[in-house]
């Protein structure tokens, strides 16, 4: 299930990445293929976002394991496909609800941890 | 694209198209990087920038309208700009729209340029400079309309893009 993201979505969730807020409208407007997009896009501008502003303090893999912790919790609370981890691309289809609210999760954790790097970059 | 110059034969023409906000702000704005300008009957302007004898890169502005001969000019030029000011939610929509019309109707690497004005930036500046990439083919970044110096980083951002598809 691949969708190329509008790049006047791209536009909607790097304004709202950026104004620190707004993030959950634009993805609510999103199908399912959309969200996974969306949520490799954001990734890609968190990551970007963290280099700039912390450098080599950027704790990426942090960042990525906290991340994978949410999806497993929530893996482990009852995931419909019975997986131990959360895999967002595999649930697109069969499980697209649970997907989303994965995704959803995920990628406003990723906001707030660019509100983080903007506000407090010399933040460990 | 190229036409018949008066002196050596052979002119080379690029083209690039500027899409902003209407009023005088376009004006300024090609104004910064094209000492020539000229405005059409249809109020279409128009900035010459010679490069040498050979070459002239020129650079339309326009408003947020799709009346404007993309049909003409859409599949030859170069590559385009999309303006407008970050803190007017009417402006932005209306840049989000040509946005969303541009990219699926021409193939030209773009830039989106947000005007924060005499604001200052609402993101530190380390963050967003010089740009950021929204594809390959697309850049967006910060300007301040009023500064011509900053106004050409757009344009070179532009450039560079197109330098970088080659």
């Amino acid at each position: 299930m691949i969708m190329a993201l509008p790049y006047s979505t791209k536009l909607d969730l790097l304004r709202a990445l950026l104004c620190g807020g707004g993030l959950q409208e634009q993805l609510e407007a999103l199908p399912p293929a959309g969200l996974l997009e969306a949520h490799r896009f954001v990734w890609e501008k968190t990551v970007e976002f963290g280099i700039k502003m912390r450098g080599r303090r950027f704790p990426q893999e942090e960042l990525q394991m906290a991340l994978r912790a949410r999806g497993d919790l929530r893996a482990a609370k009852g995931c419909p496909a019975q997986l131990r981890q959360c895999r967002l691309q595999e649930c697109a289809e069969h499980h697209p609800e649970c997907m989303r609210e994965a995704a959803m999760e995920q990628i406003l954790a990723m906001g707030a941890a660019v509100s983080e790097y903007m506000h407090r970059p010399d933040a460990l | 694209m190229q036409r018949r110059s008066e002196e050596s034969g052979i002119q080379r023409m690029a083209e690039i198209v500027v899409v902003g906000p209407e009023g005088d702000g376009k004006g300024a704005f090609l104004h910064s990087f094209c000492p020539i300008l000229h405005e059409t009957e249809a109020g279409i302007l128009l900035g010459e920038m010679p490069i040498n004898r050979e070459l002239v890169l020129y650079c339309y502005g326009i408003g947020y309208d799709r009346s404007f001969a993309w049909d003409l000019v859409g599949r030859k030029m170069l590559g385009y700009l999309l303006c407008f000011n970050w803190f007017d939610e009417e402006a932005y929509a209306a840049c989000r729209e040509m946005v969303t019309f541009a990219s699926s109707s021409f193939a030209a690497p773009f830039v989106i340029a947000a005007d924060h004005g005499l604001q200052p930036l609402p993101v530190p500046e380390s963050a967003v400079r010089p740009h950021i990439a929204l594809s390959s083919s697309a850049r967006f970044l910060f300007y301040q309309g009023h500064k011509p110096a900053s106004v050409r980083k757009v344009v070179t951002t532009l450039l560079d893009l197109l330098l970088e598809k080659l």
